[in-house]
C-alpha cells in the first residue's frame, strides 16, 4: 500500500515541481546565452543583470515553493479535506507519513539538485567554463576521489548521511509540529509554528545534554564540517576532525527523529479529530 | 415513479397490496412471471427486503408461487384470482357503501343510485 | 441464521466531546447484515459526529467500535465506504485518477460498475473534477462508493440539499447498487424522502439513541409514519 500511497503523492505534486524546475533550466540558459551575448553587444548587458535578477529571485522562489508544497501536502492532505479519503483508505498510520516523509525528501532534494543543475547549464551557456575544462574538473574530480586517504572518502561520505539524517529529522518536525497542533480545538496553525520552535528548543538543549557533553571539543555545525573547494584544477578538500562527531551525531539524530515520528504516529492513530 | 403510500399501514402490506391488484386485474396475468425483486424494488423505490417480504405475503395467500430458478409465478389457478376478485369487489362495494350510509342515503336509494350512474362511471373510467 | 455472523457493527459505551460540548453519549448501536438504515435527527444532534467516529476520522473519548468483528484501523476501513457530507477529491485528479485510486486500494471496488455508472450520468473520464459542477462531483462520488461491495456502506447526508430529480438518481443508485450482504447506514433530516427505502430508523437526540426500531413496526404499532412520529419526538 505505501507505493500505491507514494504514485498519488507524487502525481499530485509532480506537475507543480515539474513546471518549477522547467522554469528554472529556462531561466538558467537564458541567463548563460545572455552573458555571453552581452560581451559582443553591450545593449545586452542591462538584460542580463535583470535576467540575472529574475533567476535569482526564482531560485529563492524555488526553495519557498518546496517548503510551501511540502508542508502543505502534510497539513492539508492528512489534516484537511483530502484527510476524508486519506483516513478511510485501507493503509496503516506509518504508511501514510512515510509516503508523505519520502514525497518531500526527494522534492527537496531535487530542488537542490536541480538547482544545482542549472546553475551549471548557465555557466555552460554562458561560456565562462568551456567542456573541456567541464571535462578535466571531473576527471581531477575522481583522480582526487581514486587516490583519497579512505578515511577521507568516509568522512565525506557520512557528513553527506548526516545532512541526509538532518533533513529527515527537520521534516518529521514540521509533521510533528502539525500533529500535536492538531490536539488544540482551534489556532492549530498557531499552535503548530509554536510547537516547532518548541520542537527545537528541547532538541537543542538535548544536543547540549548529549552529544556535545560526550565531546566537548567538537563543531556543532555539521554544515562546516567539510569544506571544499575548487581552484586551479586542482581541489582541496579539508575535513575537519570529527571522526569521534558523527557517529553520536548521527545516533542523535536517529533518536530525534524516530521520536517525532512518533509524535505523528500516536495523533494520527490515537488523536485524530478532523473537522 | 414511486409508488404512493399512506402513512399509517407498514410499506409492506401496502406493497403487497399493489401486487395484488396488478394480479387481479390481469396485469399479470395468471401463469406468467412476475419481475424480479430487485427491478420491482426498485420501480416501487422501496427496500428489496421490504419487496421480498411483500411479496412473500402474497405467496403464502397462494397468489404467487416461488420456482428456485426461473422466479415467482402468478398462480394458474383462474378459479382462485376470480374468487378473490370477486372478494375485492364485495370491499369496494362495501366501503361504498358505508360512505354513501354515512351521507344520509337508504338501503334502496344506494340501489337505485347504481343502477343510475353505472353507465357514467364506466364512460368516466374510460 | 445471522446469529452467526458478526453485526455489521458494534458500539458500545460511545463518548465523544468537543471541549465542555458533548456531543455523543453513551451510545450503544448494533446494525446487523442486509439492511438499509436510516439514522435521523434534527442538526446538532451527533449524527455527522457518530458518522465520523464509525469511520475513524474522528477519536472517541470512551467506548468501543467494532465493524464486523474488527476494531477500527486498515482491516475494518476495507470494510466500509463512506460518502462523507462534503467532497473529498482533489480539484486536479480527472475522474478516470480517481476510478483508478479506488481500484488500487479497494480490492472490492467494481470499475466496470463505475464505469457503466458513469456513462449513464453522460459523465466523461476524462473530465477534471475542477471542470464538473458540485451536483456533477457528488453524484460522481456516489457512483465511487456504490460501485464497492463493501460490508457497511455509510452515507452522510446523500440527499441534503438536492433537487428532486437528482434524489431519485441517488436513491435509485443507492437501492441498484447495494451489496445484498452489506448494510447501509444513511443520516439524513429528510426521512419522508427515504422512509420508503429504510428497513430501519435510528432517531439520535442530543448524543442518545431514543428509538431504533424497523420502519413497519413503527408504522404498525404507532399508526404513523416515520415522518410523523420523528416531528412528535422532535418538536420544538
Amino acid at each position: 500500500m505505501l507505493i500505491k500511497l507514494l504514485k498519488y503523492e507524487f502525481r499530485s505534486t509532480s506537475r507543480t515541481f515539474g513546471l518549477v524546475y522547467l522554469i528554472m533550466m529556462v531561466l538558467c540558459t537564458l541567463t548563460g546565452l545572455l552573458d555571453q551575448a552581452s560581451e559582443l553587444l553591450s545593449a545586452y548587458s542591462s538584460i542580463f543583470v535583470t535576467l540575472l535578477m529574475v533567476t535569482a529571485l526564482f531560485f529563492f522562489g524555488a526553495v519557498v515553493i518546496t517548503t510551501v508544497l511540502n508542508i502543505g501536502r502534510f497539513q492539508k492532505g492528512v489534516f484537511g479535506d483530502e484527510g476524508y479519503l486519506l483516513h478511510t483508505l485501507p493503509v496503516h498510520v506509518w504508511e501514510i507519513i512515510a509516503s508523505k516523509l519520502i514525497a518531500a525528501l526527494v522534492w527537496t532534494l531535487g530542488t537542490v539538485l536541480v538547482m544545482g543543475l542549472s546553475l551549471f547549464v548557465m555557466i555552460l551557456a554562458s561560456s565562462a567554463i568551456s567542456l573541456s575544462n567541464v571535462g578535466f574538473f571531473f576527471r581531477s574530480l575522481i583522480q582526487f576521489v581514486s587516490a583519497a586517504d579512505p578515511t577521507v572518502l568516509t568522512q565525506f561520505l557520512l557528513s553527506i548521511g548526516l545532512m541526509l539524517a538532518m533533513l529527515i529529522t527537520l521534516i518529521l518536525q514540521v509533521y510533528a509540529s502539525i500533529s500535536l497542533g492538531h490536539l488544540f480545538p482551534s489556532h492549530r496553525t498557531a499552535w503548530a509554528v509554536v510547537i516547532f520552535f518548541l520542537l527545537n528548543m528541547i532538541q537543542d538543549f538535548f544536543f547540549k545534554l548529549t552529544v556535545f557533553r560526550l565531546t566537548p571539543t567538537i563543531y556543532a555545525d555539521p554544515s562546516g564540517l567539510l569544506s571544499f573547494s575548487y581552484a586551479f584544477g586542482e581541489i582541496n578538500m579539508a575535513v575537519n576532525e570529527l571522526s569521534p562527531l558523527t557517529p553520536s551525531v548521527f545516533l542523535f539524530y536517529l533518536a530525534a527523529g524516530a521520536l517525532l515520528w512518533l509524535c505523528s504516529q500516536l495523533v494520527l492513530s490515537k488523536r485524530l479529530n478532523l473537522e | 415513479m414511486a409508488w404512493k403510500f399512506a402513512a399509517d399501514a407498514p410499506i409492506y402490506l401496502q406493497t403487497a397490496e399493489i401486487i395484488r391488484l396488478r394480479i387481479l386485474t390481469g396485469d399479470y396475468p395468471p401463469g406468467t412471471y412476475i419481475p424480479s425483486v430487485r427491478e420491482l424494488a426498485q420501480e416501487a423505490a422501496v427496500n428489496p427486503n421490504t419487496m421480498q417480504k411483500a411479496l412473500a405475503t402474497l405467496e403464502s395467500t397462494g397468489l404467487l408461487t416461488t420456482h428456485r430458478n426461473t422466479g415467482r409465478q402468478v398462480t394458474e389457478s383462474q378459479d382462485l384470482i376470480r374468487m378473490l376478485r370477486i372478494e375485492q369487489a364485495r370491499a369496494y362495494v362495501q366501503s361504498c357503501r358505508q360512505q354513501l350510509v354515512t351521507l344520509g342515503f337508504s338501503s334502496e336509494e344506494i340501489t337505485s343510485l347504481f343502477s343510475h350512474w353505472s353507465g357514467e362511471s364506466t364512460l368516466k373510467k374510460e | 441464521m445471522d446469529s452467526f455472523k458478526h453485526p455489521v457493527l458494534q458500539c458500545r459505551g460511545l463518548n465523544k466531546s468537543y471541549g465542555r460540548h458533548h456531543v455523543i453519549k453513551d451510545l450503544d448501536l448494533e446494525l446487523s447484515p442486509g439492511r438499509i438504515v436510516g439514522l435521523v435527527g434534527p442538526n446538532g444532534a451527533g449524527k455527522t459526529t457518530l458518522i465520523k467516529l464509525i469511520c475513524s476520522l474522528l477519536t472517541a473519548q470512551s467506548g468501543q467500535i467494532l465493524i464486523g468483528g474488527h476494531p477500527v484501523g486498515a482491516g475494518s476501513k476495507a470494510l466500509v465506504s463512506y460518502l462523507p457530507e462534503r467532497t473529498y477529491l482533489a480539484d486536479w485528479m480527472k475522474v478516470a485518477d480517481a476510478l483508478e485510486l479506488f481500484a488500487d486500494f479497494y480490492a472490492d471496488f467494481d470499475r466496470e460498475k463505475a464505469l457503466d455508472m458513469l456513462a449513464r450520468l453522460s459523465v466523461d473520464p476524462k473530465a477534471r473534477f475542477k471542470t464538473l459542477s458540485k451536483g456533477t462531483r457528488e453524484k460522481v462520488q456516489l457512483v465511487l462508493v456504490m460501485s464497492r461491495k463493501a460490508l457497511l456502506y455509510v452515507l452522510d447526508e446523500p440527499i441534503g440539499g438536492v433537487d428532486p430529480a437528482a434524489r431519485d438518481y441517488i436513491l435509485s443508485t443507492i437501492l441498484t447498487n447495494y451489496n445484498e450482504e452489506g448494510t447501509i447506514l444513511i443520516s439524513t433530516h429528510l426521512i419522508s424522502d427515504v422512509e420508503t427505502v429504510l428497513d430501519e430508523a435510528i432517531f439520535l437526540k442530543d448524543g442518545q439513541i431514543v428509538l431504533h426500531k424497523s420502519v413497519d413496526e413503527i408504522r404498525q404499532e404507532e399508526g404513523k409514519s416515520v415522518d410523523e412520529l420523528f416531528r412528535e419526538v422532535f418538536k420544538c
